[in-house]
Parts: structure tokens; sequence; C-alpha cells
């Protein structure tokens, strides 16, 4: 897709390295899925969520999750103004289209769980009024996993509504080369300019739907499910909504590669992201591997589903 | 920089020899005439020819399969690792030979072991036959013996062609990027039920450096709190500005503290079973669900080893995994050192557990219990209740 190409060639005028974070951020918008990018600090989560943001056109928010930041600082706040003599509402960040929560273990678990509802059903309740949030409305979180002083652990709760978990790491020396030698004078995130506006991005959303899934692919899909809720590794396995996610990212992939119709391949790009912060490993899981190497350990039992000719 | 391979021929094949049968072919074909001489030495050519772009163009192709990939193991457990090899070209390689060096501490099966001759270490070697555009991978079973992270070192390829008359040493790789982490044995303390004593009804509570903002207990006088604490609502109804109060937090964090020196000087006799009876202790809080922090007075940045409070099985891991590379290699704190630093940076705890070290509790916080060489807890409420 021309469009999706540009926009990632967008994305790489400040971001460099990991083609498949990006790739795999791309997919997500294209399903309005909520995005937690993780990885040990500087390794540029912010900068590419700042980046995505700045290639799409509409409205941008970014909160700086610390432990003081409340609910009412998220969603907004109805307060009583003695002007008017009544009560008014102030809308919070949360009414945007692209929301970055930066370091979201940072907030209290509290103010985590008020992004439930905006990142569920796209709405927010302001005391009686229940207000639609614009469309589409995607977060975008960060978080330090390795940071545990004065974090929270996100609920699995509100893991489960994170549509994809992306780790960043390491660039190679040659991009960290390339890195050195883009920011040495300038930023380029300043000049950064949009080039895909909403209305685009609403008609890639509907074409997305409408990439066919074939019954193989759709087996693969649930076995892979299936494989996470009997792994001796997994505590609890994926949910019907991660298996819906799945689905909808690999539709995403396959629209991403030009194609109308998914193959497993695309199930497999995209398992690891889709399930990684899903499942709540066992002792036995977390001394034997780590959640990723665990989903591609699944990954690597389940068989794949091959054509057969006749 | 990056080295080339080195190729080694065998003396028929060397230049000097090729370049003395060029006049013995020149004279042949000049006046001797003799057809079985010229094809001899045209066979002769041809096989020097093929050898020497044989090598040239296996010299770019072959690559030792080198992933970033970390094996977990406990002493005594097995394990399978994989390691291998990928030929891009498009010559299939018929005789090559893969050979690595790993810790004496870990057995291997399944595997051939040249000896070293008392400099060198042993070496496992791997024989094989790859088809163009193919890799392999052996996969190596493993049984390590004793905590600690290894890796795979001087790893060298060595390919020969089809009659062994060149050899082709690849540049030895100093190590692999895959890691084998052998976990702490973990020794069980005997008297570990004495500690459930010390923390009756605990509830477990999330670490908050503020106010439990979550809890709101009543309403306060407004005194320039900030613009979301104050309590519209109440506010209306009182026509004064009041603010929310909130709940103090209660903490349940246990802080567990790893003494690995010696009374006197250098590293305790019995390290190996601190760091077993600590594991054990890491186990035991993730099995009760209670989070715990952990300190170990070896040197890091500048400051003992520390793991910040935390739960589950992921932190037991991270836990496991840091006691799995302590060595007596580094440097060491004093105890005196080591509990004022624990005392000015624990997180509030309602017990502390000191393994190792002389007994001293200085003056941490909650209750405050010894684990000592033995295995054998002791202390916390009153001693004589906990003494074996």
């Amino acid at each position: 897709m021309e469009s999706l190409q540009k926009l990632k060639k967008n994305i790489q005028k400040v971001f460099v390295g990991n083609e498949t974070a990006i790739e795999l951020l791309i997919e997500s918008v294209l399903c309005s899925g909520h995005v937690l990018l993780e990885d040990v600090p500087g390794t540029g989560k912010t900068l590419l969520a700042k980046s995505l943001a700045k290639s799409m056109a509409g409205q941008f928010s970014r909160i700086q999750c610390t432990p003081d930041v409340l609910p009412s600082d998220i969603t907004g706040i109805e307060y009583f103004n003695p002007k008017s003599n009544d009560f008014e509402k102030r809308l919070g960040p949360v009414y945007t289209n692209i929301l970055l929560a930066d370091e979201i273990n940072r907030a209290l678990p509290r103010t985590q769980s008020s992004l439930l509802e905006a990142m569920e059903e796209r709405q927010i309740t302001l005391d009686r009024e229940t207000i639609k949030l614009p469309s589409p409305f995607i977060v975008i979180a960060t978080q330090n996993p390795l940071e545990s002083q004065g974090t929270f652990p996100l609920p699995d709760a509100q893991l489960d509504r994170f549509f994809m978990s992306i780790p960043l790491g390491y660039p190679s020396q040659e991009e960290e080369r390339t890195i050195i030698r883009r920011f040495r004078e300038h930023q380029p995130l300043d000049t950064l300019s949009v080039c895909i506006t909403l209305e685009e991005l609403i008609d890639l959303q509907v074409e997305t739907k409408r990439i066919l899934v074939s019954e193989p692919v759709e087996d693969y899909i649930l076995q892979l499910t299936a494989a996470t809720r009997s792994s001796k590794y997994c505590e609890t396995g994926l949910s019907p909504r991660a298996s819906l996610a799945l689905l909808k990212a690999s539709q995403a992939k396959a629209l991403y590669m030009g194609r109308s119709y998914c193959i497993p391949e695309d199930v497999q790009f995209v398992f690891p992201a889709i399930a990684s912060h899903r499942i709540t490993i066992t002792m036995e899981g977390a001394l034997t591997a780590g959640r990723r190497e665990i989903t591609e350990q699944i990954l690597h039992e389940v068989d794949v589903p091959v054509e057969i000719s006749r | 920089m990056k080295r080339n391979p080195h190729i080694d021929k065998a003396f028929f094949l060397s230049d000097k020899v090729i370049m003395s049968t060029i006049i013995i072919f020149i004279w042949d074909l000049i006046f001797l005439k003799h057809p079985v001489v010229m094809t001899s030495i045209l066979i002769y050519y041809s096989y020097a020819i093929m050898v020497h772009y044989y090598t040239n163009h296996i010299t770019n192709a072959m690559q030792i399969l080198n992933e970033n990939r970390r094996y977990r193991v406990f002493p005594g457990n097995e394990a399978v690792i994989g390691i291998g090899v990928r030929n891009n070209a498009k010559l299939s390689i018929p005789n090559g030979k893969l050979s690595f060096e790993l810790s004496e501490t870990i057995e291997t099966e399944g595997v051939l072991i040249e000896s070293g001759d008392g400099v060198l270490s042993d070496r496992r070697v791997y024989p094989f036959l790859i088809p163009a555009k193919d890799s392999i991978e052996w996969r190596l079973s493993i049984r390590p013996q004793k905590r600690g992270l290894y890796t795979i070192e001087n790893v060298e390829l060595i390919v020969y062609d089809w009659f062994r008359t060149s050899t082709t040493y690849f540049p030895v790789l100093p190590r692999l990027q895959t890691e084998i982490l052998v976990y702490p044995l973990i020794k069980p303390i005997r008297n570990i039920q004495r500690l459930e004593r010390l923390m009756p009804g605990i509830q477990q509570s999330r670490l908050s450096y503020l106010e439990d903002a979550s809890a709101v207990s009543g309403v306060k006088q407004y005194e320039n709190e900030s613009f979301r604490h104050i309590h519209w609502k109440a506010s209306l109804r009182m026509q004064q500005l009041v603010a929310k109060k909130y709940q103090p937090v209660t903490h349940s964090g246990v802080t567990i503290c790893l003494n690995l020196s010696a009374p006197q000087r250098g590293f305790h006799s019995r390290f190996e079973d601190l760091i077993s009876f600590t594991a054990f202790l890491c186990q035991y809080m993730t099995t009760k669900h209670l989070s715990f922090e952990l300190f170990i007075n070896i040197y890091k940045g500048g400051r003992p080893l520390t793991l910040n409070l935390r739960e589950g099985n992921e932190h037991l891991a991270a836990s496991l995994t840091a006691l799995a590379q302590l060595s007596t290699s580094g440097a060491a704190f004093s105890e005196t050192a080591f509990l004022t630093y624990i005392k000015e940076s624990q997180a509030p705890s309602v017990l502390t557990i000191l393994v190792g070290g002389t007994g001293i509790r200085g003056n941490l916080q909650g209750e405050v219990v010894y684990v000592n060489e033995h295995g054998h807890l002791s202390g916390g409420g009153t001693d004589a209740a906990l003494s074996i």
C-alpha cells in the first residue's frame, strides 16, 4: 500500500532502526488499536509515538504520567464556577485522536484504570454525562519495564486493552551511527510533515476489515489461542478479545503487504506483539523463559496450515 | 576490524609447485608432446583451479549462527541448546568442523570431545556436511552443575575441500551471543514457617511516595491544596472550599539482605550456601504473593546490588538471575556500610531478613530476622519464641 509505505518512510525520517516496530505500530493504527511501547530508557519510545502522531493529521495530546496524576487530569473535570453559579465541564487530554500516555506505569492504578472506558468504549463519563471521543482514538503508552521504584505495574485488565505491546530494542551499530549523525545539528521531528489525513486513515481502516481470512487461517488463530491456554508456562492464556485482535492485526498486516487475503505468515508476524503482554506466566515459565520467548515457542509448536493441492 | 579466513593448502597445491609445473607443461607442449603428461598436468591444473575457486567462494559464504538467546536452567537439570552454521554458497560443503569451548562444569551429551593438551581446555566438536544454501542446527543436551552465567567460547569453524587438500580456517569467534544462565541451587530454610508468625494478617498494598490517592477518607479545610484535590461537591454543600483527605498508605514489603562477606575479610566460606538460602527466600515470598526487595553487598555501580520492591514470578526470575551471576571476583561492602545503606534506602517494610553476616541488626525497619550460614532462622518478635 503506497500511503502506508509513505507513512513508514515519513516516520523513518525521524526514527531510525527497528522497522518491525514501525510496521506493527502502523498495523495497530489500521485496527484503531492501542499500543504499549516497552523498553529501557533512551530507545526512542516517545520519539516513535510523536513521529507517528506528527505524520497523521488530527489532534494529539500527551500526558506525562506521574504518581500525582489523577483520573480527572485525564478524563476531565466538572467544577463549580462561582461566576456562573453552575457546574462546568473541562475536558481532559483524553479528548483527542492520538493520546500519548508517557511512562504510564508511573501513574496510580486508579489513574491507569480511568483510561479503561476511554480505551475500550471510546467514550468518557463525566458525572452523569457520557461523551463520545473523536474517531479515530488511539492511545500510545510507553513504559520502562526495568524501573520499579515508584511504579505501578499495569493491571491485567488494562493490559488486555492494549492491542499490541511492542519492544523497541537497541539499534545496531550502523543505525546508531545514523542516529548520532541525524540528531547532531537539528531535531528532525520539528520538520516532519503530515502525510496521511484522517479521512484516508478511516478509509484504510474500513479496507482492513474487508481483508479475506480463510477458514484454515481462522483455525490457525484459534489453535494459537488455545495453545496459550493449555501451555504449562502460562497461568492464564489469551482472551477472546485477544483472538479478535490477532485476527484484526493479521488483516492489517495483509493490507500492509498489499494483499487482499491473509496468510499464516501474517498471523505469525503479529502474534508475539498481540500475545506477549496478555499472558500471565507461571513460576516455571518465568524461570525458563521470558514472555516473548514463550509466545515464540508456542508459535513454533502449533502446526502451520499448508495449502494442499489435489 | 573484519578478519579474513586463513587458507591452508596441501604442498602440491602451493603456488611454488604450480609455478614449477608450468615449465614442465611448456617443455612438454613444445618438445616432448607426451599426451599422458599433458593430460595429467591439465587435470592437476583443473583441480587446483577448482580448489582455488571453492575456497574463495566459501570464504564469504559460511556463517556461524549467532542468535542472542538465553537458556535458563537449574543445576543438575537438563536443557537443550541450539548451535548451528549456515552455508550461503551455491556449493555444498562436503567436509567441515565446528568446535567450541564450554565450561567444564557443564556436562554435554551427543557431541564429540577433543581433549585439550593441558593448556587448552576440552573442545566440543561437530563434524558436518551441509548442502548449498542451507543451514544446520545441532541440539546440544547440557546439564550444568554449577551456578553462573556461561557462554559458548572460542568458536572455530574449519572447512575442508572434497579430499582435504585445502583447509579454510574461519576467524575464531571469542564468544557467541547465546548465554546459559544457571540459577543457584535452592536450599530450604528449615524453620521458615516461623516467618508467618511475624506477618499475621498483612494485606498487600501498592507502594506510593504520596498518600493513597485511591482512598478518600474524608474532607478537610482547604489549605492551598492542588486544584484537583478540591472536593467540589462537598465545597458546594458546605459553601466553603474543602479539600479531600486521603488514607495513609500501608506497606507489606519484605526486605531481604544478603551479606556475602566473611566476618573478618574476604568472602564467606559458605558463599554458595548463602546464595542458595536467599534464592529460597525469594521463592518463598513469591509463593506467598508477597512483594520483596533484595539487597546484596556486592558493588554494582558504586552501591550494593539492589532489586527494588516488586512481586510476582517475573520478579523472582529477575532475583534468581541476579543471584546466579554473583561471583567472588568483585568487591563487597562491609557489614556496617551495607546496613547503613539499607537503612537509608529500604522501602517501608514489615520484615527485614538478613542472610549471612554477624547478625548485627542495625536499625532496620519492621521485624528483623537473621538467617545464618547453616540456614537457621532466628530473631524477630521475642528471640526466645523463635530460637530453635
